[in-house]
């Protein structure tokens, strides 16, 4: 198996304030790793570094996707190699409808590689089938992007956009948050349906909910900008049980 | 304190209007003018320690000389220098040219009726009570002039009036002053569109004072836009009465303009009466636009809407001062107003005032006002998708401005206004 994201001692700040103090992360392709952790652990850290958001700053380590450096490349760039955040908290876009916004991403995404632009007709049809994987509405697609969506209808919307966009490597960071029992499913359904023998999923959460829908190869425990305890999906239900203090507890022995 | 050259050029204008009168100055619309040109004097021109010219400097326009050219109706064909406008070839044309109205385009349709002011009754263009805009009332002062719509009750009028206010100047600046009055009967419908056009590079002053009256159930909208004005500075006036049940909606369009102030006026006198204030500016170089609006809820359950935009490049200004009053009667009030300001450069600048009035206590009221810069989290976004942060800037950017545009009732016309401003944003490196 070949590594598709390789992540060693990353460490990163935002205001002179360090966050992530030594990640070390390997997913393989065909691969689903869970990232749980207490609040503040520096999670959503971790997926804004993988994105490349200016405000945090990489003072020492590296990430390989594929091979490249992902810290050489702009987040379009990022995003143009495979990489895709779902984000947890997707941005409201008044006045740019789904439709042409996904219409541009593809595209750029087509140029990148050196394809030319899909016609409007195959891109319609393509967008028709990618909504039925999260059961979205067409009427969806000439709406504001996010604009006015609940929760679920936002969640929902990112894992069309991921099914669009065909990523290698998926960060999905806290996907659960602000969901129903149905929008999960829903939600989880179509990660699911996108898993294929040569792409890869992080999964960032909370909670182990998630994790029944979809089920990781590996889970790891971020704690204090840390990767401090990895092991299979009995670990998620583990912390499900025990909660992080134990863990805490152990690390700061360790330690 | 020595009279301004704009001050004496208006009096001089009317001095010469009234001799030319002579004979009829006793007659009802003159004694009107004459009112307004007492309000005028008593008024004077306004300077920045006046609250309503708080932001916006008239001095460097009240210190020129202006020659003031009449309006005159006539029946001739004159050359349309105008370029024609998207969506308004099939449009009732009303040129005013240099002062000169002429009737181009479509028939007028039954049940609508276009003449000069001079045709008109004194009912028909009664007005109660003067404009606090000095230039308003100058321009009521001054116009002899002026065209008059009126749809009767129950008609729709299936084409779009197109009001064309065009000042061709090659030497020194000439005072245009324009009165337009548009009268929608009970049930009736009417769009109306005002364009702005300088044909020679010399500067142009135009006032413009325009009154709608809305009757019950009749629905109007009045777009005035100016993109092809840069040699153009601008003071109108839009004053509109709504009664029962009546729609009226404005949109205020600068893409290309010098100097503009306008102020726009809605007053919702009958209970389920419903007003939109709409307005885009998208500004370059030194370009300057000044929106004063007033809504004025004067009986129980009427709806106000107001939406004010503006893009603000290079060292352009803007002003937004927006005044929302509720009187004490008017209960069960649904008011909502904003303004958003999008600065690109760090010389541009915008002024913006929301002023609520509320007297009654069970009512809806909201403003909001943001100047600023692009929202980073949104380009993120859009960069995270793929998007040149290049692309993803001027994808917002131009979501930004055209929300407003998105507004207008004509698709062709909007269509073309939307493409104006990706070009404009285009050419501005956006």
């Amino acid at each position: 198996m070949s590594s598709l994201l390789e992540i060693k001692n990353l460490h990163a700040s935002i205001e002179d304030r360090e966050i992530l103090k030594g990640v070390d992360l390997v997913v393989h392709a065909g691969e689903v790793h869970a990232i749980m952790g207490p609040n503040g652990s520096g999670k959503s850290t971790l997926a804004s570094v993988l994105a490349g958001k200016e405000d945090y700053t990489v003072t020492e380590g590296s990430i390989l996707l594929n091979g490249k450096d992902l810290m050489e490349l702009s987040p379009e760039d990022r995003s143009h190699e495979g990489l895709f955040l779902a984000f947890q908290y997707p941005v409201e876009i008044p006045g740019v409808s789904t439709a042409n916004f996904l219409k541009t991403a593809v595209n750029e995404h087509r140029a990148y590689r050196g394809d030319e632009p899909l016609d409007p007709g195959a891109f319609l049809a393509l967008m028709k089938e990618k909504m039925k994987l999260v059961e979205m509405d067409p009427s969806f697609l000439q709406r504001s992007l996010n604009e006015g969506f609940s929760g679920g209808e936002k969640k929902r919307n990112e894992i069309f956009q991921m099914a669009m966009l065909e990523p290698t490597l998926a960060v999905l960071d806290e996907t659960d948050s602000g969901l129903d029992i149905d929008a999960l499913r829903i939600v989880a359904g179509g990660v699911n349906a996108l898993r294929t023998p040569n792409n890869a999923t992080v999964v960032i959460t909370h909670y182990q909910r998630l994790l029944d829908y979809i089920v990781p190869d590996v889970v790891h425990v971020l704690w204090n900008g840390r990767i401090v305890r990895s092991g299979d999906k009995s670990l998620a239900l583990e912390l499900e049980k025990r909660g992080y203090d134990w863990i805490k507890n152990e690390t700061a022995v360790e330690a | 304190m020595s009279t301004l050259p704009l001050a004496t050029n208006i009096q001089d204008a009317f001095d010469a209007l009234a001799t030319a009168m002579y004979g009829t100055s006793a007659e009802p619309f003159h004694s009107a003018r004459k009112a307004a040109m007492d309000g005028f004097n008593e008024r004077g021109i306004p300077t920045t320690r006046h609250e309503e010219w708080k932001y916006t400097n008239v001095m460097p326009i009240a210190a020129k000389t202006w020659r003031h050219v009449q309006n005159v109706w006539s029946d001739g064909t004159i050359t349309d220098h105008v370029h024609p406008v998207p969506g308004l070839q099939n449009a009732i044309g009303i040129v005013l040219r240099n002062g000169i109205i002429h009737l181009t385009g479509s028939t007028i349709p039954d049940g609508v009726e276009i003449m000069p002011l001079s045709s008109a009754s004194v009912e028909d263009v009664n007005e109660s009570d003067l404009h606090d805009n000095p230039f308003a009332v100058a321009a009521m002062a001054l116009s002899s002039e002026g065209v008059l719509v009126r749809v009767a009750d129950n008609v729709q009028c299936p084409h779009t009036i197109h009001v064309m206010v065009c000042g061709e100047t090659d030497d020194d600046g000439i005072l245009l002053t324009t009165r337009v009055f548009v009268s929608a009967g009970r049930n009736a419908q009417v769009d109306v569109i005002e364009t702005h056009h300088t044909l020679g590079g010399a500067d142009l002053l135009s006032l413009g004072v325009c009154s709608a009256v809305v009757h019950e159930g009749a629905r109007m909208s009045y777009v005035k836009i100016i993109d092809d004005a840069s040699a153009l500075h601008h003071i109108g006036q839009l004053t509109a009465r709504v009664e029962r049940s009546g729609t009226f909606a404005s949109h205020s369009i600068n893409l290309n303009a010098g100097f503009v102030r306008n102020d726009a006026q809605i007053k919702l006198a009958g209970e389920l009466s419903q007003g939109f204030l709409y307005g885009t500016s998208i500004l370059d170089g030194v370009q300057y636009v000044d929106n004063h609006t007033v809504v004025d809820h004067m009986v129980p359950h009427c709806h106000s809407e107001e939406l004010y935009k503006g893009v603000y490049n290079g060292a352009s200004a803007g002003v937004f001062n927006g005044k929302i009053f509720v009187r004490p009667q008017a209960q069960k009030t649904t008011a909502y107003q904003s303004s958003h300001s999008l600065l690109l450069s760090g010389k541009a600048q915008v002024n913006a005032k929301p002023q609520l009035e509320i007297w009654a206590d069970d009512v809806k009221c909201s403003h909001g006002a943001t100047t600023g810069q692009l929202n980073e989290d949104a380009v993120f976004y859009l960069q995270a998708r793929g998007l040149e942060r290049s692309k993803a800037v001027a994808m917002l950017t131009n979501a930004f401005a055209a929300e407003v545009l998105e507004k207008l009732p004509h698709g062709e016309l909007k269509n073309h206004l939307l493409q104006r401003l990706a070009d404009k944003l285009g050419a501005a490196g956006l």
